[in-house]
């Protein structure tokens, strides 16, 4: 069936490839909302632009002689670095955030930050952004890399590879090189060196237009998030789009005129939309602080970015990646943040966090460890913690041992990459010619050392934290004698071991309990009493705030938590309002849903997850129950449908493609090689909190305009236009109401440019092929 | 907590626009004064007083073309009185002298809008007379004049600012908005603003737009984040947050503490709201200040914030600790006048001193020290006229509030508000007698046109040359343009037309290719038959065959062609090859 399907849609492809698009213009407009948009086109203009849009090209180009996708979803969470690499792929998501964490090492994955990219590229050390590398280490290849380096023409962006120092030096000059009149004006209203880079890379494009051989351009710009992050002023957002309708325009007409100008495709395209509304501020609820706190489990809390970045000298350290905010009430850790930061979190687009903590189990064996080798105690207490000690260790022993031999032999195999790796890089020339510099052979040259500079790194992280566990997997209670060990000896430092499991995450051991470690009756160590733990689900969806002055807002910050379970996601609202999504893949090939209404799921010490079925009823993740554009019945929910029939049901709903999202952001698809399988499992978060509609979760500094990051429809509906040249076949006037997600992007660009790659799991947009076809 | 917001809703849904009025008044000679009305809180007599006036010269038309903005007139301030003056150059002397002054002498407008680089330029020759001719003399005669500058151009801001602060207040009036255009609105509160700012009379008229969209935005965004800012340290210290301000927008709030909380131990961070641990403050537990009952709750009002503010909410009133604030802003000025004026240290003569200062500056910043005077002069501008012209407040709180403010003031040449209206009332009368008066207003805005003609017909360097040969002879040599009355009315309504036409079409030019797709061409049409009714300029020449070829509108391009075959004119040949 798969194979039947792909071949549907290569003959699909084929037929749309009758018509010829030779080259394609992409403008990516980093988090514009279609409906912001609609709205604008729709609003007239008045005084000298009477009976004209306010946006008068996206009206003419896109509206009047292209085709509006009306329902175009970012797939997966709606942020930048997820949402972009799935439209730059095509394929299923290998980056989950803005900053993702290896739990053994805690390296930090900082997609966003581009200040280590270019002075890497300076030093020959980088050559592409990191996203690029890993999606490059994961064999997933991005749309510029379907054309030759010379038929391409990328801007600055996200999945950039290479800089183009020229673009830089240029777009310096035009911030500078003008009259003095114009430089006083600036003065007067302030500089804007982006402005200048924009401006450049806009000049750049359309000098590339005249040249027949470049077949794919594109065109980045961050401006619309950036304000809309920081005010919900329309007229401030009105601004930025009406500047972009203005490029809209002048590349149009560059097109028009360009060699290619009938086979040239158009594109705009938004990677996400962005939750704002002019009566609203968007209130930010800091979960640093409470993670922090004593209620929140006194963690060390390690982030990508400083927490105020604004108000620190060192926020303006450009490079940096990894920030640990330590805790004054740590139960068990005190002013070892640095050693032991024992919660990571992501907390980027601010409408959700994804938090990975320390593996509960290693938190009893190191309380247990900290007990015994600090306060000494003595007797039967003593004997007591030993053994309750060992039983934990034994508990999981066997799988924590299988890990660590499976990651020692990978390892092996890694040193032995390593020795060709520098083989590699020592064969590469020093100098590159002219020839040469044009093929790519001195980036590839760059990203030859930077893979080796990783895989450095990434043994001596996974060496260390095999070398601290194999000493306490090799505990033995026969011959163990506190007093020889310390805590930081056995506990691997700057990691949080392996996943939690829903079961930890509801008793999640915080630290010793206020009385210390007890006994039971039976002279064993009371593991209830002893302990002081916590319910993460219960305790973070009870947060509330005293200060909510916004009508229409709730007190509330967290809408719901998910957790990923196997083959499903376990949504959580309240201990009687929780979901089961699961999934499958059927005979087609093609993932299958279904929701299931649950309540008091549970985890036992077995493993074993419980749950009671729930009625459907109001107050379920999703809403569904209240939603009215909801328009099946519960049963339908509970039942397998593919992920078209869902889009086609719930798109319209408050939470739009959530369900789909929410797999697609949690859901570990298989990998040929069990190295990169286990870097991905180790990157896979504990869970992701969602915030509830005008809440976000920024600590960095203050996002009051709006923000994304959630699956509600306003956050996740993007803006996908498109419009050609006379021989593109492209529809002129063609409002497409089906929804898409953005999987479906790069299969309809590579359809419309006859390069079809079936192996793409997205489905192409049936409207547009079809107009080719005619 | 819903019940934060039962509490403090209602306050924040009354804050809506008071009532406004306008008025026009014709003047002799083709021009008329606008006027706005308004309530003034706790005016004594009638509820209502003239706030601001404008002027606008329309040469007897009411075509927008032809018509200019000049003069601005904020009615509930006056410039300092001769003693005042005296005063304000006293150093170290951080009192308000609220003495002196004749409401009912002619008012000077705080603006003139069609010559907005002018202060601009009177402040670099005072600058530069105080720090070549001046300074140099010693600290005697250094130390008043800097004091007397300083406090002149910051009670000229206040009086700027103040226009502002009103005019953010009319912004949705419909009455007003009648009668103000919205390009004439924004052009008002852009000079207004800019106007308080080194420099910014400078700014091209044609940046206008662009400048407001900018300030909107820089003024949105530092709102919200202190909005945001605010809100968090306030339910991080248990303290509870109440937004509100001009026209329903938040620009300012209050901090108040449950009364009940007094007594509590709880850990208190001061840091961005600059004022000491409210808990167990024996001066919050013998509260007898106002206070209010709020859905059964006793609330305390701790502290008044502006939101407007680079980068934090900024303290304006401490109604714990009355002179703290005021304190602060002393101690402020007392560095900047020690360094400035006795020790003579000047940031742009001494390397180490810049240096020094900047990083200092640079590091307080960072930290949420609020450095920068020029934004802390427009909070406590805002947040006065602000609350003399709104009573969404209760008045009790209100008024306390405006007393506070108060006793902020520390420029000797400021003026109080508690006489505003009067004083508007005074100052309106005395405006009305000036513009009724054919040797008053009617004569100035003559003179003005003719200035105005001769801008049209000479070069900025003959202009320059004018003006010298008027300061060198003492205004013996005046140059003047020999047209008067209504040839001189015609003559100007020619040129402001073409100028408004012309601008329109560079505008257009400007917008980018395919003009038909942005502009409606009729427009576009007219404006090009007007120019050539009025006699194409060569300079507009290049404007008509840009347009030309930015069309593909056969009407438009018919009629540009028309126009440039009118010219003959060589520039024109850009439109032709095509």
């Amino acid at each position: 069936m798969r194979l039947l399907r792909r071949i549907l849609i290569t003959l699909l492809c084929c037929a749309a490839a009758q018509a010829k698009v030779d080259r394609v213009v992409i403008i990516k407009v980093d988090g514009l909302p279609d409906s912001v948009l609609e709205r604008y086109v729709a609003e007239h203009a008045g005084g000298a632009r009477q009976g004209h849009s306010r946006l008068p090209w996206m009206e003419h180009v896109f509206h009047d002689n292209g085709v509006w996708m009306a329902n175009f979803y970012a797939r997966g969470l709606s942020l930048s670095s997820p949402s972009w690499s799935l439209l730059d792929t095509g394929r299923h998501l290998e980056i989950r955030g803005n900053a993702e964490y290896d739990r053994y090492t805690l390296r930090v994955y900082d997609y966003m930050n581009f200040f280590p990219f270019y002075w890497g590229y300076a030093r020959d050390r980088r050559a592409d952004m990191p996203g690029v590398e890993l999606l490059d280490e994961n064999h997933v290849p991005l749309l510029i890399d379907r054309f030759d380096r010379s038929q391409r023409y990328q801007s600055f962006q996200l999945y950039q590879r290479a800089v183009r120092w020229k673009t830089l030096e240029n777009s310096l000059e035009t911030a500078f090189k003008k009259s003095p009149r114009d430089l006083i004006d600036e003065w007067i209203t302030g500089f804007e060196i982006g402005g200048a880079l924009n401006h450049q890379t806009e000049d750049e494009l359309i000098r590339k237009l005249a040249d027949p051989r470049v077949h794919y351009l594109d065109y980045f710009t961050g401006d619309y998030d950036h304000v809309a992050h920081l005010t919900r002023d329309g007229a401030a957002q009105r601004a930025v789009i009406e500047h972009l309708d203005g490029l809209v325009g002048r590349i149009w007409a560059a097109i028009e005129t360009s060699p290619l100008a009938s086979t040239t495709l158009l594109v705009m395209v938004s990677d996400h939309g962005m939750n704002t509304s002019e009566d609203t501020y968007s209130q930010g609820y800091n979960l640093i602080d409470w993670f922090n706190s004593a209620e929140g489990g006194g963690h060390h809390v390690l982030t990508n970015r400083h927490p105020l970045t604004e108000f620190k000298i060192r926020g303006l350290d450009p490079f940096v990646s990894e920030v640990t905010s330590p805790s004054s009430q740590s139960f068990y850790l005190a002013g070892e943040a640095r050693e032991y930061p024992t919660a990571v979190m992501d907390l980027d687009g601010n409408e959700r966090a994804s938090i990975s903590l320390r593996n509960n189990t290693l938190n009893i064996i190191h309380i247990l460890l900290d007990q015994l080798t600090r306060k000494k105690p003595a007797g039967r207490l003593r004997a007591a913690e030993i053994r309750a000690l060992f039983a934990t260790i034994d508990r999981v022993r066997p799988q924590w041992t299988r890990n660590v031999e499976e990651l020692s032999r990978e390892i092996a195999q890694l040193r032995a990459r390593i020795e060709q790796q520098e083989a590699l890089v020592a064969a590469q020339p020093k100098k590159f010619s002219e020839a040469q510099l044009q093929a790519g052979l001195a980036e590839q040259a760059k990203r030859e050392v930077q893979r080796l500079d990783q895989m450095r790194l990434e043994e001596r992280g996974y060496s260390d934290y095999i070398a601290a566990m194999q000493r306490l997997l090799s505990l033995d209670p026969a011959d163990f004698d506190p007093g020889k060990f310390s805590a930081q000896q056995l506990i691997p430092q700057r990691s949080l071991g392996d996943a939690n499991s829903p079961g930890d995450l509801q008793r999640y051991v915080a630290g010793p309990s206020a009385e210390g470690m007890v006994l039971a009756a039976d002279g064993s160590l009371d593991m209830e009493r002893s302990f002081r733990r916590i319910d993460y689900l219960s305790a973070l969806s009870a947060l509330r705030v005293r200060n909510n002055v916004q009508e229409g807002v709730s007190a509330r910050p967290v809408d719901f938590i998910a957790v990923p379970l196997e083959n499903a996601v376990w949504l959580w609202r309240s201990p009687e309002r929780q979901a089961r999504i699961e999934w499958r893949t059927n005979a087609a090939g093609d993932t299958e849903l279904r929701y299931i209404p649950i309540a008091h799921l549970r985890q036992d010490d077995s493993g074993e997850v419980r749950y009671d079925r729930a009625g459907f009823g109001p107050g379920f993740p999703f809403d569904y129950f209240e939603d009215p554009n909801f328009n099946a019945t519960p049963q339908w929910l509970a039942d397998w449908h593919t992920e078209r029939a869902w889009l086609n049901t719930v798109h319209r709903t408050k939470y739009s493609n959530g369900i789909i999202g929410i797999v697609e952001a949690l859901r570990i698809v298989p990998a040929s090689d069990a190295y990169l399988e286990r870097k991905r499992e180790l990157r896979r978060v504990d869970f992701i909190v969602f915030a509830n509609n005008h809440w976000n979760f920024n600590v960095r500094g203050f996002n009051p305009g709006g923000n994304h990051g959630s699956f509600f429809r306003v956050s996740t509906h993007s803006v996908l236009l498109f419009a050609g040249g006379a021989d593109t076949g492209i529809p002129r006037g063609l409002r497409v109401e089906t929804p898409y997600d953005s999987l479906s992007f790069m299969p309809t660009i590579l359809g419309l440019m006859g390069k079809i790659d079936a192996s793409l799991p997205g489905k192409p947009i049936r409207e547009l092929m079809a107009g080719g076809w005619q | 907590m819903r019940s934060l917001f039962v509490l403090f809703l209602p306050i924040i849904a009354l804050a809506g626009n008071p009532d406004f009025r306008v008025e026009r008044l014709p003047i002799p000679g083709g021009s008329e004064l606008i006027t706005v009305f308004g309530p003034i809180a706790g005016a004594k007599g009638a509820a209502e007083a003239p706030l601001l006036s404008v002027l606008r010269d329309d040469l007897g038309e009411a075509d927008p073309e032809s018509s200019r903005l000049r003069y601005v007139w904020v009615l509930t301030s006056m410039p300092p009185g001769l003693m005042q003056r005296a005063v304000g150059s006293l150093p170290f002397f951080y009192w308000r002298a609220d003495f002196g002054r004749n409401p009912d002498k002619r008012p000077s407008p705080v603006i003139d809008l069609g010559s907005p680089a002018r202060p601009v330029w009177h402040s670099i020759a005072g600058a530069l007379t105080q720090a070549l001719a001046l300074d140099p003399t010693g600290a005697l005669i250094r130390t008043p004049t800097r004091s007397y500058r300083n406090n002149l151009e910051d009670q000229h801001r206040v009086r700027l600012l103040e226009g502002l602060a009103i005019l953010s207040e009319l912004e949705d009036d419909p009455e007003v908005k009648a009668l103000l255009s919205e390009p004439e609105l924004t052009e008002i509160e852009t000079r207004l603003n800019l106007g308080a700012r080194m420099l910014g009379g400078l700014l091209t008229t044609e940046k206008v737009p662009q400048a407001y969209v900018k300030e909107r935005t820089r003024a949105e965004e530092m709102r919200g984040h202190n909005w945001e800012l605010l809100r968090q340290r306030a339910e991080a210290n248990g303290l509870y947050f109440e937004p509100f301000g001009v026209n329903g927008s938040a620009t300012h709030a209050l901090l108040w503490i449950a009364a009940a909380d007094v007594n509590s131990r709880r850990k208190f961070d001061g840091q961005f709201l600059a004022i000491s641990n409210p808990y167990q403050d024996s001066r919050l537990l013998n509260w007898k200040g106002y206070r209010e009952v709020r859905d059964g709750r006793e609330m305390i009002p701790l502290a008044l914030y502006a939101l407007e503010y680079p980068k934090v909410p900024l303290l304006l009133a401490d109604l714990r600790n009355t002179y703290s604030p005021k304190r602060r802003e002393m101690i402020r000025h007392a560095i900047t006048d020690t360094a400035g004026g006795v020790l003579g240290i000047s940031k742009f003569g001494n390397w180490p001193y810049l240096c020094g200062s900047t990083a200092f500056n640079f590091v307080r910043v960072r930290h949420g020290s609020t450095n920068d005077r020029n934004a802390r002069l427009k909070a406590y501008a805002e947040v006065r006229e602000w609350l003399a012209l709104d009573d969404s407040l209760p008045p009790g709180l209100s008024h306390l509030l405006q007393q506070r403010l108060e006793m902020m003031g520390v420029n000797p040449m400021e003026q109080g508000v508690l006489h505003q209206a009067d004083i508007a009332r005074r100052q309106y009368a005395a405006l009305v007698r000036y513009a009724t008066d054919p040797e008053g207003l009617p004569a100035r805005v003559e003179h003005d046109r003719n200035r105005e003609l001769a801008a049209y017909r000479h070069g900025a360097g003959a202009r320059f040359g004018f003006r010298m040969a008027s300061i060198a002879t003492l205004g013996l040599i005046d140059h003047r343009e020999k047209e008067t009355g209504q040839e001189l009315e015609a003559r100007l309504d020619r040129e402001r037309r073409l100028a408004s036409q012309t601008r329109f079409l560079e505008m257009v030019a400007r917008s980018g290719p395919q003009a038909e797709i942005v502009w409606n061409m009729e427009e576009v049409r007219r404006a090009v038959d007007e120019i050539v009714a009025l006699g194409i300029p060569q300079r507009s020449a290049s404007l008509v065959a840009r347009i030309m070829r930015e069309t593909q509108d056969q009407e438009t391009r018919a009629i540009c062609a028309r126009a440039l075959e009118s010219l003959e004119a060589p520039g024109a040949g850009g439109g032709f090859q095509e």
